[in-house]
């Protein structure tokens, strides 16, 4: 019995027009979105490529250690075709001071183009799924249980020996098959479409990142029509139902979010003391290690103050002295980089290797402890304002789903503070490597005149985005609140729809 | 007769479910909108009073001597915040809201045999990278906002979004449901004309919509006007009055669609479906979609080619200059040729660098307009842009404000100039110091800049839109007029 009321309720949506109609709509849609994120994702492509060589270009042309200040990238997410998320919005190029540990903020973006284009006018498959299958989803659901009651075949169903239970689970499992068709057949185009491109090769977790996307996506739609039926369930007329689930639909889908999100900004402002505290704490490392320079130029056996120590030929030289405080950075950095010396100046020199020996490890402990007061408070600054509307969307079952699937793509806000955790500790390495190299204390920390540095064994900087696991866990709190979602909504239609007369 | 259809119409849309929600959601909207822009509207315009008079006080102290102000310029000069942003935010925010009019200080080196002569470049208008111009300096951007980013609520989204998707939920089942029911016959058997019948149901879904958005506009707009904390005046409320028929005519747009589709389709259902698929694909993907095509239709040099071309001209323009100045600049009057040659060199360097960065500047500009002019094919962006544009924010005031720059940086070089030849002492030759009078400049006299909302220039940019909204409503007002004529019914 239950397998026939289910044929009945597939063959019923599958005949319909609204289903051909969006059908046909949603998969053209489809195919110009994949066709705009391709080409997108392409120029992104070949920019991260260009600025990666030029960087080693210059990393190579490298005169002294004190001049090692490699810059590094951010390559761009192939998955950004399904959810581009905030891939191309934060900063993809970064250079990496042993002054400084950097953060989100220190990065800069060479960026797709035009940042106002690309704020204002965004499109990528998730944003297809969201508006046009919801609102199928609505359309089936708003006259499953009132329409049949209104034209008495829910009177006819009745009369033959079948549970109100089974009567329901057919309804919706029904719906969602003639849901996940068009679904499947949409991932299927655009996988096929980027395949044949060829120029992104998926990897195999990649394939399952996309199975988890395709996951969400129907647990979402299952949510939006579990709405739906309760809406019809609950109100006696279809033309009720009707104007209800719509309403829901644009209060759920596109009002509250952006309302959450702009009161949110509203409310929770920035607190200046906080800044001011941190950032005076900041200055406090900076003097004293400014101060302890200062008393060893005193102390030290050469006359004068410089920090040349008399030296004389020709050098370049290079300070960077940038200081923001709305994101608590200074940079303090300075190279060195004596071409020629004359043979007069050599007796100096030992001097100049006992000051950098003793000074760059002070500047690169006072760049850690910064560094350990920085990251807590931008963490208390900034990202709790995110969280704190992030938590507020999840009354949202569509900004659910956009943050599970950019959770699930590698783009939301974590997959790229990712790599910043990897440039901390590529920052690290490259401490360690002078270490090694016990650069500080070799005359080509600041020289050039014996040759440049040999820079074959400075490891590179490697970025491996988060594995699937880690991907998975990030979107598995969304998930499971759109799970449970579901199983309430389902609960509680059949608890209105046990209980009614028909 | 056609007063007692509407009457019916009406009344029957008054008593309706979806008139009660469309009231509320209408109004939480505008309660919101107008509590938010409070609190911004006083911090943008604090920050902007303040920005303000710093630039001032940093003018004031250039003003020791006249080569001084030659130099440095006129420092920075800022935009400013519209108290109708309201209406459309226009993403301001992605805009950059200031132009410097200053100089980088970097030197020429001239050498001749045994003499040598420094030029130091005076200012011009650079504006500041914004995000991703970042090869100026190493500069780091402002406020990289880690937000989920959705569209913001203002008057613009409220009439957009949810004024076009009421149009189509009174209109769907407007004939098509009467026909379903038999009603439409019914009524038709009695002596009303045709047009009659389809102007009442017009009229009754406008007044059905107009009347909640009447309403929301007024508490929102009492809600900004008790607070005090902006003064409107005469203009404003003229733009106000602009932005009100443009939503009305907008949503008459929607509601002429919903007439026509229903008019059309036998089944309300299906009317229905039609018109949801229609307004997510007009209203909400189109512009997104097409918005996208933007930067790639248009392309721009990248910050590279840019710089490299900088250099290149400005090379250029150094070679030919320092070959024929044969001696150092020295103060004599009247200025002797090399001192004439020097200052023209540096003047000409300033324009081209002011002429290279514009049109570095206007390349982006033109992505976007490419953008804005590709997405007008949809209502939705065509309102969103002329909300904009009288509103006085976004893109066209950015425009406006850009080209005002321009105009201060032309009449202060001019003031410069002036100033000099007032100078009798002085050997006419501005920018470079031998050649530039020594006196201190008054200061009172000195041209300030003003960012200024003009009503006519932003009429102007919306005026595009309004037509194109226009022509909008007549095609469809002809579709649907024809079709319900020649509708048969059964």
């Amino acid at each position: 019995m239950f397998l026939v009321l289910l044929r009945r309720e597939i063959l019923a949506h599958l005949i319909t027009f609204r289903f051909a109609i969006t059908v046909i709509t949603c998969l053209l849609l489809v195919a110009t979105t994949t066709f705009i994120r391709i080409e997108d994702y392409e120029q992104r492509l070949a920019r991260y490529n260009t600025a990666r060589d030029a960087h080693r270009d210059e990393l190579l042309s490298t005169p002294t250690y004190s001049f090692l200040r490699p810059k590094i990238e951010r390559p761009p997410n192939s998955l950004s075709i399904f959810n581009a998320g905030m891939d191309n919005r934060l900063g993809n190029t970064l250079r990496v001071y042993y002054t400084l540990v950097p953060v989100l903020w220190d990065a800069q973006a060479h960026s797709s183009g035009n940042i106002f284009i690309d704020h204002f006018y965004r499109i990528d498959l998730i944003f297809i799924f969201q508006f046009v299958l919801s609102l199928l989803a609505l359309l089936f659901a708003y006259d499953a249980i009132a329409g049949e009651r209104e034209t008495g075949t829910m009177h006819l169903t009745m009369s033959h020996p079948v549970r109100r239970g089974s009567i329901l689970a057919a309804k919706c499992l029904g719906a969602m098959t003639c849901l996940i068709l068009p679904l499947i057949i949409s991932f299927i185009i655009a996988l096929i479409w980027i395949v044949s491109i060829g120029s992104i090769v998926f990897s195999g977790e990649d394939f399952l990142r996309i199975a988890g996307i395709l996951l969400t996506s129907i647990i979402y739609l299952s949510a939006i029509y579990l709405i739906g039926l309760l809406i019809s369930a609950w109100v006696h007329r279809t033309a009720t139902a009707l104007m209800l689930s719509l309403f829901v639909w644009v209060v759920l889908v596109l009002v509250y979010p952006s309302l959450s999100v702009s009161v949110v900004e509203q409310l929770t402002k920035p607190q200046r003391s906080k800044i001011n505290s941190s950032y005076d704490a900041m200055r406090q490392i900076r003097l004293a290690v400014n101060k302890e320079e200062m008393e060893y130029l005193k102390n030290d056996e050469v006359e004068g103050e410089s920090e040349h120590f008399n030296l004389n030929g020709s050098r370049s030289g290079l300070h960077v002295g940038v200081s923001q405080k709305n994101i608590l950075m200074r940079i303090d950095f300075k190279a060195y980089d004596w071409q020629q010396i004359t043979p007069e100046s050599e007796k100096h020199v030992p001097y100049v290797v006992r000051y950098h020996r003793f000074l760059t490890p002070l500047r690169i402990d006072a760049a850690e402890r910064i560094g350990l007061i920085r990251l807590p408070a931008l963490e208390q600054l900034r990202f709790r304002r995110a969280r704190i509307s992030r938590n507020l969307l999840r009354l949202s079952p569509a900004a659910m789903y956009n943050l599970a699937t950019q959770a699930w793509a590698g783009t939301d806000l974590y997959g790229v503070v990712d790599f910043f955790e990897t440039a901390r500790q590529y920052r690290r390495t490259l401490v360690n490597y002078f270490y090694d190299q016990d650069a500080f204390s070799s005359r080509q920390w600041f020289a050039s005149d014996k040759g440049p540095i040999n820079l074959d064994d400075l490891p590179r900087f490697v970025y491996q985005r988060a594995d699937l696991w880690t991907n998975a866990s990030r979107a598995l709190p969304d998930l499971q609140l759109l799970l449970l979602l579901n199983v309430l909504l389902f609960l509680a239609t059949f608890a209105i729809f046990v209980r009614q007369e028909i | 007769m056609i007063f007692h259809i509407v009457k019916r119409e009406l009344y029957d849309h008054l008593s309706s479910l979806r008139f009660a929600l469309t009231i509320l959601l209408i109004l939480i909207l505008m309660i919101v909108n107008a509590i938010v822009f409070l609190g911004e509207y006083k911090q943008r315009m604090g920050e902007y009073r303040g920005q303000v008079a710093w630039s001032r006080n940093e003018l004031k102290s250039r003003c020791s001597t006249l080569y001084r102000l030659t130099l440095k310029g006129p420092g920075r000069l800022y935009k400013k915040p519209s108290p109708l942003a309201f209406c459309a935010d226009g993403g301001e925010k992605f805009l950059l809201g200031e132009v410097h009019g200053n100089t980088a200080g970097r030197t020429r080196r001239w050498r001749s045999d045994d003499t040598s002569y420094k030029f130091t470049e005076i200012w011009g208008l650079i504006y500041p990278p914004n995000r991703d111009l970042l090869f100026i300096s190493e500069a780091i951007p402002k406020d990289r906002s880690i937000m989920p980013d959705f569209i913001k609520i203002d008057w613009g989204f409220v009439t957009a979004v949810l004024l076009s998707f009421m149009g189509i939920l009174f209109t769907f089942d407007s004939i098509s449901g009467e026909q379903e029911r038999g009603t439409l016959r019914l009524m038709l058997s009695n002596s009303i004309s045709r047009n009659e019948v389809i102007c009442g149901k017009f009229l009754s879904a406008f007044f059905a919509i107009a009347i909640p958005f009447l309403f929301g506009t007024i508490v929102s707009l009492s809600i900004i006007h008790l607070s005090e904390a902006v003064q409107f005046k005469g203009s404003h409320w003229v733009r106000l009055g602009f932005i009100v028929c443009i939503a009305l005519i907008y949503t008459s747009i929607f509601i002429l669609l919903g007439l026509l589709v229903s008019s059309r389709v036998k089944e309300s259902s299906t009317s229905l479906a039609i018109l949801l698929l229609i307004w997510t694909v007009w209203v909400v993907l189109m512009p997104n979609a097409l918005g996208s095509l933007g930067n790639r239709l248009q392309s721009r040099p990248t910050p590279k080619e840019f710089m490299a071309q900088v250099q290149d001209s400005r090379g250029d323009l150094e070679t030919r200059y320092f070959a024929r100045i044969k001696e150092p600049p020295q103060r004599e009057t009247p200025a002797t040729i090399a001192t004439a040659l020097g200052s023209e060199y540096v003047n000409k360097d300033a324009e081209l660098r002011d002429r290279l960065r514009a049109d570095y500047l206007f390349a982006e500009l033109r992505q976007i307009q490419t953008a804005r002019s590709l997405t007008r094919i949809s209502p939705a962006a065509v309102v969103q842009y002329a909300f904009e544009g009288l509103a006085g924010t976004g893109f066209s005031r950015h425009l406006d404000f850009i080209s005002q720059t321009r105009q201060y940086a032309k009449q202060f070089r001019q003031f410069l100039i002036d100033t000099d030849r007032s100078d009798p002492e002085s050997p006419h030759a501005v920018g470079i110091p031998e050649g530039t009078s020594q006196k201190p400049v008054n200061f009172d006299a000195v041209p300030k800049f003003e960012d200024q909302h003009h009503f006519g220039t932003d009429l102007n940019a919306a005026i595009v839109d309004l037509l194109l909204l226009i022509l909008f409503l007549l095609v469809l007002f002809i579709g649907t007029f024809l079709s319900f004529l020649h509708m048969e019914i059964g």
